[in-house]
């Protein structure tokens, strides 16, 4: 779902979806219009947001909670790894996730700096870090 | 097709073509000016706030689309090219146009003859830099004619385009040597006018479009280019032009750069004038010669370059899908920046005249801008909670430039009150920093109605409780997060607008299944922020409420297979298998299963495979299925538009 929206993933269908295929558009022409496909008022709406929100924090799962960064991707199973760097409240994170399991869901273990921590929280701290996630 | 390609190492997306299936633009500028600008060198620019304080001209839905813009036109031995191909739209030897992070390069050539532009408002000065690198590619030299123009709005661009009677007698301009001021009203009123100038003698210029373009011309065609001689007419009434004439000679080989800035200047109001009817040039002179030599211009393009480096190195990602990576790395966030800056002012689908910045638009945008700059979503965060009503309740936009809420577009949108909440946590949970729910914040704009931002976050969600609908869900008043869904309208009236006309005042009836999950989404940060700041008989109450808002979703909002969307004026159901059209809405998909709701029930997967199963096409999901083809009075606007 998110690549069917993502203009990037639409740059060759660019005669159809017509705005740019750099950034979101408010609304696409639905399978009942006579131009389906069709994008209209490109930049300036919640999409951009909403999508920020959902890539970041939910699919890749860089999640700024009230006393840390959770970590708890939800990927395609055929993605099997992928590194995050985040600077948050002064520190600035690599967190680099192992999906070789192939898992779509669930966070198996966290090391922050070669330490596991228990669950999948990382608290705020000041300078860089890395944290290992293992998927599975 | 493609009509370009990627440029990931340097941000940039490089058009190759200038007939793109609609103008792709960019925005140029991240403080207080701001420009749009297309591929093929159309747009305008603005100080602020778009409607009031517009610099340049726009004409929106023009024919053809995009006319108008910062030209440069190319008069080459009688050949006349624009760089940006239009508006002469003569045929190029090459093109391209770079898209980049707050600029845009346009690249052209013809006959031998080398143009790249870059266009860009730096950080720190209110005007824009267009930057001219012109080379003899031929092994003779070259002598040629370079025409700029733009065409100046009379500041307010709603009167500019309404008020003829009066704006065709007011124009005023100043012009000398290489500068032109754009002064209309700057004698009586206001304090600020526009500059215009380039770092070269010119050999003629133009300031009034009648003699510039000729009366029947369009910008296609204007006499001065075309007979390659300016008038050096100055404006009186009328409309006001800027335009630079400089003939330009090149040796084989030669590159010759011209720097053309265009910026706004304001005085204080005991300080307008140098002598009678002489404008105090101070400002524009800041501005001129901030911007006159390449070093200048290099060292602040290298700026805005650092700038946007640091800013996107606060979230990045690198996997194995390079589309992927560009749009979160690069262009996902960019338009994000935008957003904020802009709400849904100006664009080529939104005036800059009709809007002003939305409550809902604007604490929206904070979710994916917060993380860029937080103190700036503070700030926002401030001036959005001061527009909101002692009730709880919201204006739904104000305009950016008094930040003062205004019910133009509407309001009694019951969805708007519980952004406020999302965007308070959004900003904690980034930040840690709580001092905000104490800052002191207006309602209504009036500071004696001054009130902790926490009081203002109990009003918005006690707006949602103190407003729920003969089955316990909210009402939902004018609309909620759809617009168009207007279910106490009843607009019988040809132009009534949907957004602003209420024909059942009461709307104690109405009510919105959406507003529902999204109380449950949110009911958890409030709590959270209740408990932070030791309100523990709040934070109790409100898990009440979202329980017996969850229990009300539960029993009146599920429809069997998916969520209901609403139900109407009449108590009848919206978004169900009973109806005859529009039987299943996303929005109450998707919020009642972000805010959890029948989770452990089953119904949220059940409701998610009915949205597979029914609204998922190739290019994402529909917003509701079967779509209206008849006008239902009692649903609004959304059944106003052709299906589909």
């Amino acid at each position: 779902m998110y690549r069917k929206t993502c203009p990037a993933y639409l740059e060759d269908i660019s005669e159809i979806h017509r705005t740019e295929p750099y950034v979101y558009s408010q609304m696409i022409a639905g399978k009942d219009a006579v131009r389906h496909g069709e994008a209209k008022n490109s930049w300036l709406t919640g999409t951009a947001a909403w999508t920020f929100y959902n890539i970041s924090r939910y699919i890749l799962g860089v999640m700024p909670e009230y006393d840390g960064l959770r970590i708890d991707p939800c990927i395609p199973d055929t993605m099997k790894g992928f590194t995050v760097t985040r600077k948050f409240r002064g520190g600035e994170f690599e967190i680099r996730v192992d999906n070789t399991a192939g898992a779509e869901k669930g966070v198996k273990s966290v090391k922050v700096d070669g330490k596991e921590i228990a669950g999948n929280l990382v608290p705020p701290m000041t300078g860089k870090h890395t944290v290992e996630v293992v998927m599975g | 097709m493609k009509y370009g390609y990627f440029n990931d190492s340097d941000r940039e997306y490089v058009i190759t073509r200038p007939d793109t299936p609609y103008p792709w633009i960019n925005y140029l500028g991240n403080e207080d000016f701001f420009s749009l600008m297309s591929n093929t060198s159309g747009g305008y620019c603005f100080y602020r706030d778009a409607r009031m304080l517009r610099l340049t001209r726009y004409r929106y839905n023009n024919v053809p689309t995009d006319a108008g813009g910062r030209y440069f036109y190319i008069n080459d031995g009688g050949t006349v090219w624009t760089p940006g191909w239009m508006p002469v739209k003569t045929k190029l030897d090459s093109y391209e146009c770079r898209h980049g992070m707050g600029y845009t390069k346009i690249n052209s050539s013809l006959n031998g003859l080398t143009f790249r532009q870059t266009s860009f408002v730096p950080l720190g000065y209110p005007c824009e830099v267009h930057r001219i690198k012109l080379k003899n590619t031929t092994h003779i030299k070259k002598s040629f004619k370079m025409f700029s123009f733009v065409e100046f709005c009379l500041w307010n661009a709603w009167d500019d385009q309404t008020n003829f009677q009066r704006n065709f007698s007011i124009g005023e301009v100043e012009v000398i040597g290489s500068t032109i001021y754009h002064k209309t009203e700057y004698r009586e009123r206001r304090n600020h006018y526009a500059v215009f100038h380039v770092n070269a003698p010119v050999d003629g210029f133009d300031t009034d479009r009648e003699s510039f373009m000729g009366l029947y011309n369009g910008f296609d065609r204007p006499d001065a280019v075309f007979e390659g001689k300016a008038r050096n007419s100055v404006a009186s009434g009328w409309a006001p032009v800027g335009s630079h004439m400089i003939n330009v000679e090149l040796e084989a080989g030669e590159e010759k750069s011209f720097i053309f800035v265009l910026g706004y200047c304001e005085n204080p109001g005991d300080e307008k004038w140098e002598a009678q009817d002489v404008i105090n040039k101070a400002p524009a002179k800041r501005l001129i010669e901030a911007f006159s030599t390449d070093e200048q211009v290099d060292k602040a393009l290298a700026s805005l370059h650092d700038y946007w480096e640091k800013l996107l190195s606060t979230y990045s990602v690198k996997s194995a899908d390079e589309k992927l990576d560009r749009m979160v790395n690069t262009w996902n966030q960019y338009q994000c920046m935008v957003t904020f800056n802009m709400s849904r002012s100006a664009s080529y689908f939104e005036s800059g005249i009709g809007r002003g910045m939305g409550f809902r638009d604007s604490t929206q945008d904070l979710l994916g801008f917060v993380h860029l700059i937080p103190e700036r979503a503070r700030e926002r965060i401030y001036d959005i909670a001061a527009t909101q009503m002692e009730d709880g309740s919201a204006y739904h936009q104000y305009q950016p430039l008094t930040k003062k809420g205004n019910s133009d577009i509407g309001s009694g949108f019951n969805d708007d009150p519980l952004w406020l909440i999302f965007g308070v946590a959004a900003y904690i949970k980034e930040t840690g920093d709580k001092s905000i729910l104490d800052d002191t914040v207006p309602f209504d704009n009036d500071e004696a109605k001054a009130a902790p931002m926490m009081e203002h976050l109990k009003r918005s969600f006690d707006h949602v409780t103190n407003n729920l609908g003969p089955h316990g869900l909210p009402l939902i008043g004018h609309a909620d997060w759809n617009d168009c869904l207007n279910l106490n309208c009843f607009s019988e009236t040809p132009g009534e607008s949907f957004q602003t006309a209420s024909n059942r005042e009461t709307g104690d009836v109405a009510e919105s299944v959406f507003i529902a999950g999204m109380f449950v989404s949110v009911a958890p940060d409030y709590i959270a922020m209740c408990e932070m700041k030791g309100l523990t008989a709040e934070a109790e109450s409100a898990k009440r409420a979202a329980e017996e808002m969850y229990n009300a979703v539960m029993t009146a909002g599920w429809d069997g297979e998916w969520f209901l969307r609403a139900y109407d004026a009449f108590g009848n159901k919206v978004g169900s298998h009973e109806c005859e059209e529009g039987q299943i809405f996303i929005e109450p998909q998707g919020f009642c299963v972000m805010g959890g709701i029948g989770v452990k029930e089953g119904y949220a997967e059940k409701a998610l495979n009915s949205v597979k199963e029914r609204l998922d096409t190739k290019y994402g999901i529909v917003l509701n299925n079967p779509p209206y083809t008849k006008y239902h009075v009692e649903l609004g606007e959304i059944s106003s538009y052709p299906p589909g």
